[in-house]
């Protein structure tokens, strides 16, 4: 800033009525779209191909003069499309107006699409009706049998499978109340549609894809009061959240002619059960110094669900004492947080966490059978089933010490201690204790860094793989026993965590900054299970200015994750045991430049590359008595690869000052090789017609969408 | 030494003890209390001072901002204008350098060259946003890590970036780089296209739960949007009820339905294949289509476990035990 000799006790030079500020904006878009797939644009609902428009806005008006009042509103529209989907679907409208510092209302609408699949393969209508004229029960199953598929291959539709939300809010505040701010929120979302599932009709071997119906609303009540001073803060909230599933169950008749079964009328899907919950919560905030905060959060929740049985498969006669179930569960939180600031140079932090999920539901002894028809009981379960309810108990403690070593250089250690405790779990207790620091200092002129390393110790006990079993009558015995499963969210373990960043701003117009983590997981008590997990990321990010009017931005990322589990296979004289490693990597980079080309003329471009892999490596890690046979012996799997490459293009002139017009080009390209591609011949020739599978086929595509634009600022 | 609940006198008045500063008691190290300032000297012209340089539309655009609500006693510009955030810089005002060089900063600069240190940058905005969304502010993994509100909030701007769905993303995978990663698989929330914000999920500003998330738990952040899987369940399956996170990877995955792993890869980090019929699951090769039959293949298509076992977040029907109704 040079002094540009203006007279410091003059008038101003400038005045906003001179120089107009321009806040508001609307334009319009039209162009066409080619190669359009259910997976492009998933989200925006609209595969086809074709013409379309496009229109967005923001105006705003508010008063900030001193003598003018408060009054303010601002009105936005986004996405308000036409051609690919019908208008008002998918956009985005919001109103808000108020008088800043008394009070503020707001209205939102938005609309979320999403598209699951767009060939998927089944027999059913949604509303469990069979398709294309077929007839119940009328199917032959026999294994191989050709006349079967068919048969299958003969009715089976192609349908797309998606959702889409509605939702809308208002929302309303009034400021100093007596010195709370009180506000209520309402919201309300209609959500509808199918998604992918699948149902049995007699046994494992009888099944097929479903489009499960989606008919949910959900309200939500929020009351709110804020009390804030330099000193102590307070928000206290209740909240009431109502899920309404519109259809309780996916009703429909088999259309396969397996053998009968006495009494059958019709197969039954449970679909997610209508729910409620009400929960209060108090916050609070203390500062009792200026450099000491106490921060404390409090919540308590009922969870209740009370619906009709349903999927009451082959039974005629309730076998439960209740028709409905009485579902009841009390969760509590607190969290108290001190931080503190006591010396110069030092800073202290302690936490304490509880976090309580009590299960006060009805629990059901179902004893056997529990089939009105009197056969067997389904897939040969003897014993009684019950219900258990899972209940669990979180209590976690953190302490962290940081001491700035040089003006530049912090160091921290943190120590952490926990313990989960559950009821009717396979492992009912873990414990786990962290301790780590971290570094940050500058480096250098321009460079800071910063390093941490954690380690965390987990311990569990009371092991006991049969306990889901036993709850639902079966008593496992030999090698189907698996009481000494280690689960891999519950088993002991040894975490190292490592993370770093760098940033160094070089100096005018660059910027580099680099992140990495690592984390290496071992699970010394596993046998069978996950024995080990590595996880790394690292990637380089610069921003950079190559010419007077450009600025560019580039950045790469590397992630990995690698699993290594073993998998027991204990069928008798067929001891197989497994060892399947699996790795995931995911590499993206991109790079995004804007260019101010002339006072009027802006391109942008913008690329993103992503590459994912996923290998499987399957292997015999140990064998039995059984012989050495096709069927036991193991072959990975084929990797699975996803590639996209998404290329937009952004050109605007500006026509006046108040006037723009532009070209947006965006070109994307999606590769997909995945061995679930193979289900599109899995359902239709291959199949034999018990268990007709749904089928997305390839996901590839290449899509490309151009629009001209023009906006107007004022 | 004062008893508890009694108050410091001090000129005949009894304090009471939370106003007191016991770290200035004696005997107590140096403490890291901010020293009386002197009265500022306020630039008598307000914002007219500073707009004479600073003239251009991108600078005043904060005149049209809630900041620059003059009728509004609580705003910067109600108060001392542009100094209310930057401080009383007389000595920025009344410089008068020599042609070439520059005058000195204001007294908080908030980017730049002459960027003041963190604390105080964030004071001048906790001046007014305390309290609500703030209350876990200190201590919170943004303010220990040395964030700044500036680092992510533009106000200078008709709307800020980080408030708006379309752009706030890219606010955040500025330092935030292995989660734009993801949003870059095909499996992802809609935070792209502009649906799904990073403030949906999580409060930036603090929270009284793990990750900055909104609600205190994983779930009842999750349950917000997906109140189907809330239950409670006749059935329950425990990892669901306990973290949703057990299973998903929120931020994308190179899995359909933002799974870590795909099934039946996933369910097997917990559940063996030990029952009968199961062993399918890993017979080499066999699990492809033409290479046996569907009772072995169909463990690997479609859903893998979840083509049987389809309720996995839990079932209502009696006969679900198995999570299969």
């Amino acid at each position: 800033e040079e002094d540009g000799g203006f007279d410091l006790d003059g008038p101003a030079a400038a005045t906003p009525a001179s120089k107009p500020v321009l806040v508001n904006e609307a334009g319009v878009g039209v162009g066409g779209q080619t190669g359009g797939v259910g997976r492009f644009g998933r989200y925006s609902g609209g595969p086809e191909d074709g013409p379309f428009g496009s229109a967005w806005f923001r105006t705003r008006q508010r008063a900030t003069g001193k003598d003018d009042g408060t009054f303010f509103f601002e009105a936005e529209g986004d996405d308000l499309t036409v051609g690919r989907q019908r208008v008002l679907a998918d956009p985005t409208l919001s109103f808000r107006a108020g008088e800043q510092g008394v009070w503020d209302g707001r209205v939102s609408y938005e609309g979320i699409a999403f598209r699951e699949a767009a060939d998927y393969h089944t027999l059913f209508g949604s509303g469990g009706e069979l398709l294309n004229g077929l007839t119940p029960r009328s199917i032959n199953t026999t294994a191989s049998n050709a006349a079967g598929a068919a048969r299958v291959n003969k009715y089976l539709s192609t349908v797309d499978i998606g959702t889409r939300r509605k939702r809308l809010d208002g929302e309303f505040r009034l400021f100093d109340v007596a010195g709370w701010t009180p506000s209520a929120k309402v919201e309300h979302e209609h959500k509808e549609g199918t998604k992918i599932n699948s149902l049995f009709f007699y046994n494992a071997n009888v099944f097929a894809s479903i489009p499960e119906p989606v008919s949910y609303d959900t309200d939500r009540l929020t009351v709110m009061t804020d009390y804030a001073t330099s000193k102590v803060q307070a928000r206290l909230s209740y909240v009431f959240s109502s899920f309404t599933n519109n259809q309780a169950s996916f009703k429909t008749v088999t259309p396969f002619n397996a053998a009968t079964i006495p009494g059958y009328q019709a197969s039954e899907l449970s679909l997610p059960p209508s729910n409620q919950e009400h929960r209060v919560k108090a916050q609070f905030g203390f500062s009792p110094l200026a450099s000491t905060h106490i921060a404390t959060n409090l919540s308590y929740g009922l969870q209740l669900q009370n619906e009709a049985f349903t999927g009451r498969i082959y039974e005629r006669t309730p076998k439960l004492t209740d028709s409905a179930y009485d579902g009841l569960i009390t969760t509590m939180y607190g969290n108290v947080t001190l931080t503190s600031r006591p010396w110069t140079d030092w800073n202290f932090r302690a936490a304490y966490t509880f976090d309580d999920r009590d299960n006060d539901s009805a629990a059901y002894k179902q004893p056997p059978p529990y089939r009105a028809d009197g056969t067997a009981a389904f897939n040969g379960s003897v014993g009684v089933q019950y219900n258990r309810p899972y209940s669990f108990r979180n209590q976690r403690a953190d302490l962290e010490a940081g001491y700035r070593l040089t003006r530049s250089t912090k160091a921290t250690l943190d120590y952490g201690y926990s313990v989960k405790e559950r009821d009717y779990s396979v492992t009912d207790r873990n414990r786990e204790i962290t301790t780590g620091g971290r570094l940050n200092s500058t480096l250098a002129d321009g460079v800071i860094g910063s390093l941490g390393y954690s380690h965390a110790t987990r311990q569990a006990t009371e092991y006991d793989g049969n306990a889901g079993w036993a709850s639902l009558g079966r008593n496992l015995t030999g090698n189907n026993s698996e009481k000494d499963l280690r689960m891999y969210t519950y088993a002991a373990r040894e975490r190292d965590e490592i993370k770093s960043t760098l940033t160094w701003d070089a100096g005018p117009g660059l910027s580099v900054g680099a992140t990495g983590r690592l984390i290496k997981d071992e699970f010394p008590d596993t046998f069978f299970g996950v024995t080990e997990n590595k996880a790394a990321s690292i990637g380089p990010d610069i921003t950079f200015t190559p010419m007077k009017g450009m600025t560019a931005h580039l950045y790469y990322t590397y992630q990995t994750n690698f699993t290594d589990m073993v998998v027991a296979n204990p069928q008798n004289g067929n001891s197989v045991n497994w060892r399947l490693r699996n790795t995931d990597t995911v590499q993206t980079v991109g790079f995004h430049t804007d260019w101010q080309v002339t006072d009027r003329l802006k391109l942008q471009l913008e690329d993103n590359l992503s590459y994912g892999n996923t290998a499987f490596e399957e292997a015999s890690w140990a064998r039995g008595t059984g012989a050495t046979s096709a069927a036991n012996s193991a072959t990975s799997l084929p990797d699975n690869k996803s590639i996209i490459n998404s290329l937009r293009v952004t050109g605007e002139y500006g026509v006046t000052d108040n006037m723009y017009v532009g070209v947006v080009g965006l070109w994307e390209r999606f590769v997909g090789e995945d061995y679930l591609n193979w289900q599109a011949a899995s359902s239709s020739a291959n199949q034999t017609g018990t268990a007709v599978l749904g089928a997305e086929g390839s996901g590839t595509y290449s899509a490309h969408v151009i629009m001209a634009t023009a906006r107007v600022v004022w | 030494a004062l008893a508890a609940g009694e108050g410091r006198a001090e000129n005949g008045v009894v304090q009471n003890p939370w106003d007191i500063n016991w770290t200035q008691a004696p005997g107590w190290p140096q403490m890291a209390e901010t020293p009386a300032a002197e009265t500022p000297r306020w630039a008598e012209n307000g914002e007219q001072t500073c707009i004479k340089c600073h003239d251009e539309q991108r600078d005043r655009t904060v005149l049209f901002t809630a900041h620059g609500v003059r009728g509004d006693d609580r705003t910067p510009m109600g108060q001392h204008a542009c100094e209310s955030c930057h401080g009383a810089s007389p000595a920025h005002n009344n410089a008068r350098p020599p042609k070439g060089e520059k005058r000195p900063p204001v007294d908080v600069v908030f980017k730049g060259e002459f960027i003041s240190p963190v604390e105080k940058r964030g004071e001048v905005c906790a001046t007014c946003h305390r309290g609500g969304e703030h209350i876990n502010w200190p201590g919170s993994q943004h303010q220990a890590n040395d964030v700044a509100c500036t680092d992510c909030h533009t106000n200078h701007v008709a709307k800020d970036p980080v408030l708006s769905k379309k752009t706030e993303a890219q606010v955040c995978f500025g330092c935030h780089a292995e989660q734009r990663s993801e949003s870059f698989q095909f499996s992802h929330h809609p935070v792209r296209e502009g649906k799904v914000g990073c403030s949906d999920c999580h409060n930036t500003h603090g929270s009284g739960g793990q990750s900055l998330l909104k609600e205190f738990t994983v779930n009842e952040v999750c349950y917000t949007c997906h109140a189907e899987q809330r239950g409670p369940f006749l059935w329950e399956h425990q990892p669901v009820r306990e973290d949703c996170g057990s299973c998903h990877q929120p931020h994308g995955s190179t899995q359909s339905s933002l799974l870590k792993m795909r099934s039946p890869f996933l369910c097997q980090t917990c559940h063996q294949n030990s029952r009968a019929g199961h062993e399918g699951l890993v017979s080499g090769g066999k699990q492809l289509p033409g290479m046996g039959n569907p009772a072995q293949y169909n463990m690997l298509l479609a859903r893998g476990c979840q083509t049987c076992h389809m309720k996995v977040h839990g079932s209502n029907a009696p006969s679900g035990g198995m999570l299969t109704h």
